[in-house]
């Protein structure tokens, strides 16, 4: 039964060009990998070449359109230079079956390729591979089933914990897959401002020091992106579901201090990072009305 | 089928066209959406799928079952399918006879299949497959576009059409442009084939307009219904009571207007059928 693989081998047609040239040449495909009789490489050697290699292209150009679809940043910016290098993409990253949604498979292919070729010159300009990894963060929060419950779960907490009130040594800020810190070499927030004005910045520098920017999924919306410190990064790192108010300011006390005044800051900025869905609170195990978090 | 609910006319859904199909809703009878981007979403977005629910019959419509590759379909995939199914509540749900994947490669395209008995075979060995993890839910089958004629066909495509639905509780949904596309780009009479196939089991009918690219019609959903496709839709109307028609419009959207008088004309045709349907 060669069905199958008579299958097979349209779809390396359609899907990579060399191996259709490589066809077209009456190279027979590798035996050891697809089990075709004469008679059935007499029928795919019949196909119509002109219609095989125009629909082989309008699907070439159709990934490239899907993947931009979800990076559209990266579309404004290097659709022309992707599109000249369709066919390597193509031939490099093959649309392999994958149990995820088509939209995101085809992006992160493209974000891996696109990355690979800014790496080593082929893409312009340089900044365009920090512009990816923020398109990718946004997406990836964005279609993750993990990330959209953790928004929810967090979401959930901050509007029980705050009945009855407690304090510091009684809540526990978590953080959740919904949040993701990431470091930029480029003023991408700027860069970004521009590229959507319709400016296409020359020239940019990478900054003296790297930009840290959190994006997090809010519950049944999109994902928010906010500029933070390298402070209020470590302290969202130090929320890690075990430690209290307390004893995220103790963990972070040689950073900012064990002061009075310090342990307020951080449950200032924790109680911000509450109120924009972040983190969220739910009462120590120790507390009387304890209850299971969900991470 | 007889016993499936009467839907009327209605409209592709499209995130983009999401504020004025809500805005409209009194002109459009149900929504189909391409479940195979719900497939794997997270749940808040399935959720919005089941507030869309609440206001229009939406009916899932796949285009990645690949019910004709030579080998079982995912499990996986029947069960989150199954499951988004049931989640809408729809009537019926739909794919295309025809192949998009296969264990290397998803070609994320409708291909043709060989019109074989080996082919048949298969399509009727994932149609039980498909029948035991969706029982109690109607199937349809779409015809679909292709570009250029495979060689080694053992029967025609509308022979292939019919012996798939012979036998099977299968409906078929009629895509009236893709025989269209199909009959300027192979170069046959529309007519002729749509005389070959068991009309008689189109439950839905899908209309699009396509564009050229070079020589070739391709089914781009991205314009206006051709007039010959409309007059295929009269035809197909006279001869069968269907219980569904779709306009699919994917990009290059005009003013949501031209959309909707599209959805009024094939309405105006539809009950101008069934009323004479009545009377016969």
């Amino acid at each position: 039964m060669t069905l199958l693989d008579m299958q097979r081998v349209f779809s390396r047609i359609l899907t990579d060009k060399a191996f259709q040239q490589s066809f077209i040449n009456g190279d027979a495909p590798s035996p050891a990998i697809y089990q075709l009789t004469e008679r059935e490489l007499g029928i795919l050697r019949g196909l119509r070449w002109d219609r095989v290699g125009l629909q082989a292209e309008l699907l070439a150009h159709r990934r490239l359109e899907v993947a931009l679809k979800a990076l559209p940043l990266t579309g404004l910016l290097l659709h022309g230079q992707l599109h000249d290098q369709l066919d390597r993409f193509c031939a490099e990253h093959p649309p392999t079956p994958q149990a995820a949604s088509p939209v995101w498979a085809e992006a992160t292919r493209l974000c891996e390729f696109a990355g690979k070729l800014i790496a080593e010159g082929t893409l312009r300009p340089a900044w365009a591979r920090d512009l990816i990894r923020y398109e990718r963060c946004v997406l990836d929060l964005t279609v993750s089933s993990q990330s959209a419950a953790s928004a929810i779960l967090v979401a959930e907490l901050n509007a029980d914990v705050g009945r009855p009130p407690a304090g510091p040594d009684d809540l526990v800020p978590v953080a959740g897959p919904h949040a993701e810190i990431t470091q930029f070499s480029y003023p991408l927030p700027d860069l970004i401002k521009l590229l959507r004005s319709g400016g296409l910045p020359d020239d940019v520098r990478p900054l003296d020091l790297p930009l840290l920017i959190l994006f997090y999924k809010s519950p049944r919306g999109p994902v928010q992106v906010v500029r933070i410190n390298e402070a209020t990064a470590a302290l969202i790192g130090a929320c890690d579901g075990d430690r209290t108010i307390a004893g995220v300011a103790e963990q972070l006390s040689r950073t900012v201090g064990s002061g009075a005044k310090a342990r307020t800051r951080v449950a200032a900025t924790i109680a911000q990072l509450r109120d924009a869905g972040v983190v969220g609170l739910r009462r120590s195990s120790k507390a009387a009305d304890s209850r299971p978090g969900p991470f | 089928m007889r016993d499936l609910p009467h839907l009327g006319v209605g409209l592709g859904y499209r995130v983009p066209l999401h504020d004025d199909i809500l805005a409209n809703a009194e002109r459009i009878d149900f929504l189909e959406f391409i479940s195979d981007q719900y497939l794997y979403a997270p749940q808040e977005k399935t959720d919005q799928l089941a507030e869309l629910a609440r206001l229009f019959p939406l009916i899932p419509h796949g285009v990645g079952m690949s019910i004709g590759t030579a080998e079982p379909i995912s499990p996986g995939y029947l069960r989150r399918l199954a499951s988004l199914v049931k989640r809408v509540d729809a009537p019926w749900f739909s794919d295309h006879l025809s192949f998009t994947k296969v264990p290397d490669t998803d070609i994320e395209q409708l291909m043709p299949l060989w019109f074989t008995s080996e082919s048949l075979a298969t399509v009727r060995r994932n149609l039980r497959q498909v029948g035991e993890v969706l029982a109690g839910r109607q199937f349809l089958l779409e015809n679909i576009t292709y570009y250029f004629q495979v060689p080694g066909n053992e029967m025609t495509e509308a022979e292939f059409v019919t012996r798939v639905l012979h036998g099977a509780e299968t409906g078929l949904l009629l895509d009236i442009n893709n025989v269209y596309v199909n009959s300027v780009n192979l170069g046959f009479d529309p007519y002729e084939f749509l005389d070959s196939i068991p009309l008689e089991r189109t439950v839905q009918i899908h209309l699009a307009g396509g564009r050229y690219v070079r020589d070739m019609l391709v089914d781009t959903h991205s314009a206006p219904v051709p007039e010959r496709a409309w007059e295929m839709l009269a035809y197909v109307l006279d001869r069968v009571p269907v219980k569904a028609i779709l306009l699919e419009w994917d990009q290059d959207w005009p003013e949501f207007g031209v959309l909707l008088d599209h959805l009024d004309r094939a309405r105006t045709l539809m009950r101008a059928s069934r009323k004479a349907g009545e009377r016969r």
